[in-house]
């Protein structure tokens, strides 16, 4: 049944850490409570070792239902490092102290498992398990702290609207098992493309867009985010923006891919079904964006924004596409964590979320405030910025596939986002602090995670060699005779 | 040490170009209270840039339009194809030289700044490595980034140190900058992406090979204009054209003096050298097309005629400079869409000399409003009796912008003429107009400031002092040299220009 244990050992890695934390919490209680947040961060962290030690041994891991290759691989390094960058900071934020941790952190490690699972399914039904293992730890951790309206209100909204979505991609997944008779995704293509043209398989697709474009939380399946990602708890709002989005990323290039055959004979009606969403995204959410005052909402609306730009890559199907996900979602990660540390840090500061908060942020913690700012300067896209590159390699896929109405819709946007964050820069910078402002600095694992991103977003925008080549090679996985843009 | 100079000499424009970035990490680690010794550095590393871009004039060869001082193409992102690829002709050595100039003494005008130095240095310094990069870079991925680079310094240093509509003038220029260039994105990438004949895509971003596929009449008409068009609305926000240039009065009124020097004396220049060197370059179809050439001249004549008339109606001093620099831009579509030598030398000395001549009215006006603190002009009244020496230099300096032969502008807004006199002769006729007009605003401030009766509401002034003095005397000496031998400047640009031209012609 299993092919390699090495192949599959992030996962195991992650699950026994998770089930470890599970059982010492049973035997010890709340002795053992400052261990958990290590123990997970060491799982985490052998887990990504493991990933890189498994690199360029593809292959199937349990045949039919995984596999591991280039795409896989990235995916999991996404979802790992950004599990282990929330580790690192959700022990200093305050909301969590008051309420009991152990289940945060194997909910954590349990939702790592289901995503890395998913990006390495090849199977419908071995999707939806891993998708529900990490959608229910998911939904758990946005209502952690159920004491708080907001938080409870938070985790009830998502999980409803979740799990009426994955009904939806249930019925998706059973219409492609009715059209093909198979649940493996390479059968299923094989088998479709034998036959005529299907409109089923639009049905098919688009309830799957369904499902999947609200793990994306691309619009119009994107109106729980900003409630969510307000509510929840600032680390998970972090890991949510950037690990649940991937996952949903991770499956959807996968469907693609494996079903490109069939998908031929749709393809037309499916880019512009994905065109009029990803259009949709960057427009509603960016003008949506420019009216939020609390922080969390406005970062919500601009990953929505963001999941747009991605879908460029998407929709045009190629290596370019395909390495620009990668590259851009690696981005993203950088900036969107970095972006949710500052936040959660100055809410442990000021208590607040609100643009009022980050008055004067320059006067009061300088670094804070320029970490902060260029994270929002790559956010938008600005040169010399790891945002830059990421926005260059989905614009350039756009305009490689001929979707330049796209991309102008997608530049206008850029332009548009740029004041959504320009009015906290204004913030920041311009005005002056309230008066009554404590002393206190952040802490060490939060001041950490903000270098980390802080540098590695100048450095990949001054040299993006490592992340390119990086993303390259993974992208190798789907269009194996591809060899660098330049050779097209 | 032989070879350390060597090693310098080989990498002359890199070292300029990266050298504030060093400036920038040496002032991290000074206290933000050692403000003399931030100016210090500040002032220090412009001026090493300075000298090192005049040991560089020293060696510029005036024989060849070949692209000299050349660095790389060094692999920069290989996944792409974008290379670091440096080098400067006749036509960016001019404007490079100016940016030296300009931040150097910019950067000694600066110390009327007090508050947060250390943060406004360091952001100059940014600024400064922008500005220069765009002039040499030889790859439209760097060249992008360079252009880029120098949005975010100009909002912080317009929106923490301008005046009292800072913020405001601060978005709207990087919004409006900020479209432009990613319009002009989209046009890297669609020539990055252009099927080639043969097979393939052109797959490069380098300048001079784009060029080269250009001349060899690899892209078609339709593309052509597309990507003119594009490239268009990038380098027309910047030079600015009307109606694109709503954002240039806001933005040069605001911010603070040296800054509205860098604004108007630079960042303007980048749009024209953009025009000349890239869209005319990649699409000459398209740039040497009848309409196009028209539209040109046309938005040109516009620019001269409607700046001066809207300059005449300020009452703002720094407004007033503002539009007379919109004014003063038209005299290059002008000369661009001449399209023959003397248009291309005409438009390039005019950047030039409009760079010396506004920075040096921007700072004239900078040590005015230090010691007013308004500067509505109805506010003043003869002031040649208290600030004599101020009186001069503004008079004379006007006289430099209205193009008084012996002056540098007359050499270039002269060139200008005579090279669109034989294409466009009623747009040159009707432009005439505009300096008229030029004229007589500036001398109707003359007289509304600095003649008639003494307004004693400025008892107190002070006349300019040694520091201000040595950021003007520069420029003014310049502006009379330029005047009296322009062939110093013109003698760099002339095979670049010859080249240039012979490149402009439509090739479908």
């Amino acid at each position: 049944m299993i092919a390699s244990w090495k192949m599959l050992s992030p996962e195991l890695i992650t699950a026994g850490g998770a089930l470890l934390i599970v059982v010492l919490d049973l035997i010890a209680r709340r002795k053992l409570a400052f261990a958990y947040p290590y123990l997970a961060g060491l799982a985490a962290l052998a887990a990504l070792v493991m990933v890189g030690y498994n690199a360029g041994d593809w292959g199937s891991m349990a045949p039919g239902m995984l596999v591991s290759d280039g795409v896989a691989s990235f995916f999991k390094g996404i979802f790992l490092a950004a599990t282990l960058l929330v580790l690192m900071i959700s022990p200093g934020y305050k909301m969590l102290k008051k309420s009991p941790m152990p289940e945060y952190y194997s909910l954590m490690l349990f939702a790592t498992t289901g995503m890395m699972l998913m990006a390495s399914a090849t199977d419908i039904i071995m999707i939806f398990v891993a998708m529900e293992l990490s959608s229910l730890s998911c939904y758990l951790l946005a209502g952690y702290l159920r004491h708080q309206k907001d938080s409870a209100e938070a985790g009830l909204k998502y999980f409803f609207t979740g799990a009426m979505s994955t009904a939806i991609l249930l019925m998706g997944f059973a219409l492609l098992y009715g059209l093909s008779g198979y649940t493996n995704l390479a059968n299923i293509s094989d088998s479709i493309a034998n036959g005529t043209f299907r409109p089923g398989l639009l049905l098919c697709l688009a309830l799957i867009l369904v499902g999947l474009g609200f793990k994306m939380a691309i619009v119009p399946f994107h109106a729980w985010a900003p409630d969510t990602y307000q509510g929840a708890p600032t680390p998970i709002t972090g890991y949510l923006s950037v690990a649940s989005k991937a996952s949903g990323f991770a499956v959807l290039v996968r469907i693609l891919w494996m079903l490109s055959v069939p998908l031929g004979q749709v393809l037309v009606q499916w880019n512009w079904i994905l065109a009029v969403a990803a259009a949709l995204s960057m427009i509603i959410a960016t003008t949506a964006g420019i009216w939020q005052d609390n922080l969390k909402r406005l970062l919500a609306y601009s990953s929505i924004s963001h999941v747009g730009f991605i879908f460029l890559g998407v929709i045009a199907g190629t290596y370019v596409g395909t390495s620009g996900i990668l590259v851009y979602l690696a981005v993203y990660l950088a900036m969107n964590l970095g972006a949710f540390t500052v936040v959660s840090i100055i809410g442990n500061l000021t208590g607040g979320y609100e643009l009022d908060n980050y008055k004067g942020l320059m006067k009061r913690h300088p670094t804070i405030a320029i970490a902060l700012a260029v994270m929002l300067i790559s956010l938008a896209g600005i040169p010399p910025t790891a945002g830059f590159i990421a926005k260059f390699m989905v614009f350039g896929a756009a305009i490689e596939t001929g979707w330049v109405w796209l991309a102008i819709v997608a530049i206008l946007t850029s332009v548009v986002s740029v004041f959504m964050y320009a009015r906290i820069l204004r913030a920041m910078f311009f005005l002056a602090p309230p008066s009554d402002t404590p002393e206190e600095k952040p802490g060490f694992w939060q001041d950490l995670v903000v270098g980390l991103t802080t540098t590695g977003i100048l450095f990949i925008g001054v040299y993006p060699v490592p992340l390119l080549n990086l993303a390259g090679e993974a992208a190798k996985a789907f269009f194996p005779d591809a060899v660098g843009l330049k050779f097209l | 040490m032989d070879n350390i100079l060597a090693a310098i000499h080989g990498h002359l424009i890199s070292i300029i170009t990266f050298l504030p970035l060093l400036g920038i990490v040496v002032l991290f680690f000074i206290n933000r209270e050692k403000i003399n010794l931030i100016r210090g550095i500040g002032v220090g590393f412009s001026a090493v840039c300075l000298l090192l871009s005049i040991w560089m004039l020293s060696e510029y060869s005036n024989a060849t339009a070949a692209m000299q001082f050349q660095e790389g193409p060094y692999a920069w992102i290989p996944f792409i194809n974008a290379n670091f690829h440096l080098g400067v002709d006749g036509l960016s050595f001019p404007l490079f030289i100016l940016t030296t100039l300009l931040s150097f003494l910019a950067a000694i005008a600066s110390f009327s700044v007090k508050q947060k130095v250390k943060d406004y240095y360091i952001l100059y310094l940014l600024l400064m490595t922008g500005m220069l990069g765009v002039f040499v870079s030889l790859d439209l991925v760097l060249f992008y980034v360079f252009w880029e680079v120098v949005l975010v310094p100009m909002y912080f240093l317009i929106g923490i140190w301008g005046g009292e509509r800072r913020e405001y003038a601060a978005i709207k220029f990087f919004l409006y900058t900020l479209l432009g260039s990613v319009v002009m994105l989209l046009g890297i990438l669609a020539l990055y992406f252009y099927p080639k004949p043969g097979g393939g895509i052109m797959g490069s971003f380098s300048i001079p090979e784009l060029i080269a596929a250009a001349q060899a009449g690899v892209f078609d008409q339709t593309f052509q204009i597309l990507i003119f068009l594009a490239f268009f609305l990038g380098f027309a926000i910047k030079v600015p054209i009307f109606p694109f240039h709503t954002w240039l009065p806001d933005a040069h009124v605001e911010a603070p003096t040296a800054i509205s020097v860098l604004l108007a004396g630079v960042l303007l220049k980048m749009g024209g050298y953009g025009f000349i060197r890239i869209s005319y370059g990649i699409a000459p179809g398209a740039g040497a097309w009848e309409y196009f050439r028209w539209g040109m001249a046309a938005l040109g004549l516009i620019n001269i005629v409607y700046g001066a008339l809207v300059a005449m109606a300020q009452k703002d001093f720094k407004k007033l400079i503002a539009y007379s620099s919109v004014s003063h831009m038209g005299f290059v579509l002008l000369g661009i869409a001449a399209a023959n030598p003397e248009g291309y030398t005409g438009a390039v000395l005019q950047m030039f000399n409009h760079g010396i001549i506004t920075g040096a009215l921007f700072l004239l006006v900078g040590v005015l409003y230090d010691r007013a603190h308004t500067r509505e002009i109805n506010a003043f009244g003869g002031l040649a009796k208290k600030v004599p020496i101020y009186a001069g230099i503004v008079w004379f300096t006007f006289l430099a912008s209205l193009g008084l032969p012996g002056l540098a502008g007359f050499v270039s807004e002269f060139l200008c003429f005579i090279g669109s006199f034989k294409v466009y002769t009623w747009m040159v006729a009707l432009s005439t107009f505009g300096i008229i007009v030029t004229a007589s605003y500036f001398l109707w401030t003359i007289q509304r400031m600095f003649l008639g009766p003494f307004n004693t509401k400025w008892a107190g002034l002070t006349d300019i002092n040694g520091r201000e003095l040595v950021t003007l005397i520069p420029l003014m000496a310049l502006a009379l040299l330029l005047g009296v031998y322009p062939s110093l400047l013109i003698d760099m640009m002339t095979p670049t220009m010859n080249y240039l031209v012979s490149l402009t012609h439509v090739v479908f």
